[in-house]
């Protein structure tokens, strides 16, 4: 009896388990759209604006989408929700995403919203370092395991000491020798607010130069080719409608879901990103979207080297280019 | 036969353990595939597989959790102590200190972490002083309570003697509080390794991307190498076993002549 | 030049003495004397302040009227010819038997080798030498009374005050004790007051016995004990001590 007990618990705690993995690869689709979750990396803001201006301009519904934004924040575990199927697509820095994908996590990149990514060292005008082989022997605050910190290093043989983020900045105002990661499109606006007086070193400058990009998992991919195409392609639609302007109705969403995002500091945001080329690129053709199979093997093969990854992967396979609109992959044929 | 099945049902119920995840993560991998299986929920040989690649960086994450905690712990304890001395010694004391060490206590080290970090600077000092923070206040309260606490009619035969306050100390309060002191130590050593983790959260600091082991949670969650994420909570747990068992064995040496919470557990 | 000390100058002296905690009236007007040499045992239904009657003496609280003194001293200056032996034994427990017994001596700062000598001296007499080294949770209840008793011993006290010391022990272990306690007392010749539940008890060991009223605890009668000063377990048997022992179990009703 007491035996049976024993097993009876032990049975029940094995079904809590599985019903928590109901399999979700299935899209439900309302009203003919496609039901499809975006995980995103932050809060709302304008570094996401092309996605909201697809939400708030209907372009994801002109391709059949219904398309929900989550926004993220410190523990956004946007790579384990996309593949255990709990969202449908995520966005990142290729760097993070190509180290996730090696390590088996069954994601597949689709598609890219920067050329070039916001990332920088920030600093203050004081500061006594003023380009990157001043960084020897500092402390840095970052991500941890941060690949661009090895990429500085190695690069320009140097060593640097890291803390983990603490997504503040009292540290950075309270002392003038203080050294942490920032996006180029925001923490500065924040650091003269306060007063002082920030400078910045563009990590894209040093020759680490990741895209921003959208994933979604290998089994999604599969199985929902078309669904997949269409939210790369509505997304870039939308990223271009967000420098081009009007973006008025993107903005309001974005300010809704963050309080923060005043029409000052939206528009601090998106001048630097255009300022800086950062989604379209630095060639003169409009490149929104693009991923460049070569420019993503270099930085895949420059991982390696570094031993941020193990064993050598393929941009081919970990960001195949047959998810871009045709215009984007006439683009590569070109070159 | 009693020792035999101390032995024997653990390792039953360990064996039948492991059996059950082994399933669970079989049937799991069936339903989602071996890719995402292995970031859910990994077998437990790809959990030991992980542990043996990363043995090198786990080392010294362990290492240096283990001497924040250390270092930490001892302050937790010597300060801790000193301080139920004062707080011991006369009524006024007590009343005026006590009020603001619970206030203390009631900030959430969280909460102080930045202000640690603020203050003394990013790594070691800052974990250790979260550690500290963690495991000194069950010293005060424990000890204090043994030192005021101390048995009226001991007290009246110390009395009858013409006993000084020195000899009453260092015969009669600190001997009786012993096992007070004791017990908050105890609760200080389970919490130094936790606080020395989660100081480690808030203001590790790392050369060549190895920090303690909550730094290294931050870098395997960031990268989902969550069979190394399970491998850091067994290296973790294992910590704390030592720790834990170092302070019992202290604990049980001290007093196994003379006090009831040691022998109990001593008879059969 | 000494002056040879009058036998019949009472050693203790409790003169008008009261003792109040808050508006409680515990001791009313106590008046009581007692020789060298006396043993006096206290009486009395439960509340009726035995103890506090014992730790006025012993200078543990101090009478808020009246006086108390030892030998013409103040009894916290008198503490030196004191000792205490109390209710439970009061064994330090982190200590053997020996340094237990040796506490006393040791806080009046006396020589490890001669403090240890008497230790033993006193344990030999309690019949405990062959549990020196033996910690208290090793001991029985008798033991350890027996413990605190050579620890009271080893000052060569002049005034012996026991509070309830056997009342939690079984009837044998009591009896053999309180016989004890009549031989150590005609080696050593030293005064004791005795706090007691037991009417038996109390005319066993004593020369006199306090019957103490409850609310306010008063003297309510001193009785003299008709008995041979030599006494040993055979006295139990006896008519006389029998009588003796009813007549204080009816002082004790009527004192309720």
């Amino acid at each position: 009896m007491k035996k049976n007990a024993v097993f009876t618990n032990l049975f029940l705690i094995g079904a809590f388990i599985f019903a928590g993995c109901a399999p979700t690869e299935q899209v439900s689709s309302t009203n003919g759209l496609v039901k499809v979750t975006l995980q995103t990396d932050w809060y709302a803001q304008a570094e996401h604006g092309g996605f909201y201006q697809a939400v708030a301009e209907g372009y994801y519904e002109d391709f059949g989408l219904d398309v929900t934004i989550l926004p993220g924040g410190p523990n956004a575990m946007a790579a384990q929700k996309t593949a255990t199927g709990k969202v449908e697509f995520a966005i990142g820095r290729a760097d993070d995403v190509v180290l996730q994908a090696s390590n088996g996590v069954p994601i597949l990149i689709v598609g890219s919203f920067m050329q070039h990514d916001p990332q920088a060292i920030l600093l203050h005008e004081e500061s006594s370092v003023n380009n990157f082989e001043d960084l020897d022997g500092r402390s840095v605050m970052t991500t941890p395991g941060a690949a661009m910190i090895k990429y500085l290093e190695k690069r320009f043989d140097i060593t640097i000491e890291t803390m983990p983020v603490d997504y503040g900045m009292s540290r950075f105002l309270a002392d003038k020798e203080f050294i942490q990661q920032c996006f180029i499109t925001s923490e500065p606006y924040y650091i003269r607010k306060e007063g002082a007086n920030p400078k910045t070193l563009l990590i894209a400058d040093s020759g680490y130069d990741p895209y921003r990009v959208m994933y979604t998992s290998k089994t999604f991919a599969q199985k929902n080719t078309d669904v997949v195409k269409a939210f790369v392609e509505a997304s870039v639609k939308g990223w271009k409608s967000y420098i081009a302007g009007p973006r008025d109705k993107a903005n309001e969403v974005i300010a809704k879901g963050n309080p923060k995002m005043t029409e000052e500091f939206l528009s601090y945001s998106l001048n630097a990103m255009i300022e800086n080329q950062l989604i379209s690129g630095y060639q003169d053709e409009d490149q929104t979207g693009l991923i460049d199979p070569d420019r993503m093997q270099a930085l895949i093969d420059d991982l390696f080297l570094l031993g941020v990854i193990e064993k050598k992967v393929f941009s081919r396979d970990l960001a195949p280019i047959s998810f871009l609109p045709e215009y984007l992959q006439e683009m590569i044929d070109l070159d | 036969m009693n020792k035999l099945k101390a032995i024997f049902l653990p390792f039953i119920s360990g064996i039948l353990l492991l059996g059950i995840w082994y399933s669970v993560a079989f049937v799991y991998a069936k339903n989602e595939g071996y890719e995402v299986q292995r970031i859910v929920i990994p077998f437990p040989h790809q959990i030991v597989e992980a542990l043996w690649d990363e043995r090198a960086i786990l080392w010294i994450a362990t290492r240096q959790t283990a001497f924040a905690a250390l270092v930490g712990f001892i302050a937790a304890v010597t300060f801790g102590y000193v301080l139920s001395m004062l707080l011991a010694s006369a009524v006024w004391v007590k009343r005026s200190l006590y009020p603001w060490i619970l206030v203390l206590q009631m900030t959430p080290v969280v909460v102080l972490a930045p202000i640690f970090v603020l203050w003394i600077g990013q790594g070691l000092p800052s974990i250790t002083a979260i550690t500290f923070m963690i495991g000194f206040f069950p010293v005060v309260a424990n000890t204090t309570m043994g030192l005021i606490s101390t048995d009226r009619n001991l007290i009246e035969l110390f009395e009858m003697s013409n006993a000084s306050k020195t000899q009453e100390i260092a015969y009669l309060r600190v001997p009786y509080a012993m096992p007070y002191f004791l017990t908050g130590m105890k609760i200080a050593g389970t919490l130094a390794p936790i606080g020395a983790i989660a100081g480690d959260l808030f203001a590790g600091s790392s050369q060549g991307g190895v920090g303690g082991i909550g730094f290294m949670v931050i870098l395997y969650n960031s990268q989902v190498k969550v069979p190394e994420l399970f491998a850091t909570a067994f290296v973790a747990c294992f910590l704390g076993f030592i720790f834990v068992g170092c302070v019992n064995w202290l604990h049980w040496m001290l007093l196994k002549n003379w006090h009831e919470s040691v022998r109990a557990t001593d008879i059969e | 030049m000494l002056i040879p000390p009058n036998p019949d100058t009472p050693l203790v002296k409790i003169e008008n003495a009261s003792k109040c905690f808050g508006d409680t009236i515990v001791l009313d007007r106590i008046n009581f004397s007692a020789k060298k040499g006396d043993f006096v045992s206290l009486v009395g239904p439960s509340g009726c302040g035995k103890s506090t009657f014992l730790k006025l003496i012993a200078g543990l609280h101090l009478a808020s009227e009246g006086s108390v003194t030892i030998d013409g001293l103040d009894p916290k200056n008198a503490r030196e010819e004191m000792a205490f032996i109390f209710q439970d034994a009061n064994l330090l427990p982190w200590r053997r038997v020996l340094s237990n017994v040796e506490l006393s001596s040791q806080l009046r700062g006396v020589s490890k080798r001669k403090r240890q000598e008497t230790a033993r001296e006193v344990l030999e007499l309690v019949g405990l030498s062959h549990a020196l080294r033996h910690f208290p949770w090793q001991l029985s209840g008798g033991m350890k009374m027996r413990v605190s008793i050579a620890r009271a011993l080893t000052l060569s006290p002049k005034l012996l005050l026991l509070d309830e010391p056997f009342g939690a022990l079984d009837e044998m272990t009591r009896d053999k004790l309180n016989e004890d306690l009549l031989r150590i007392k005609a080696r050593d010749g030293w005064t004791a007051f005795f706090v007691t539940h037991s009417a038996a008890e109390a005319v066993f060991l004593s020369n006199q016995i306090i019957v103490l009223s409850a609310k306010p605890g008063r003297i309510a009668e001193v009785i003299n004990v008709k008995l041979p000063a030599f006494r040993d377990a055979d006295l139990r048997e006896t008519s006389e001590y029998l009588r003796q022992v009813a007549n204080v179990s009816r002082s004790i009703r009527k004192a309720h």
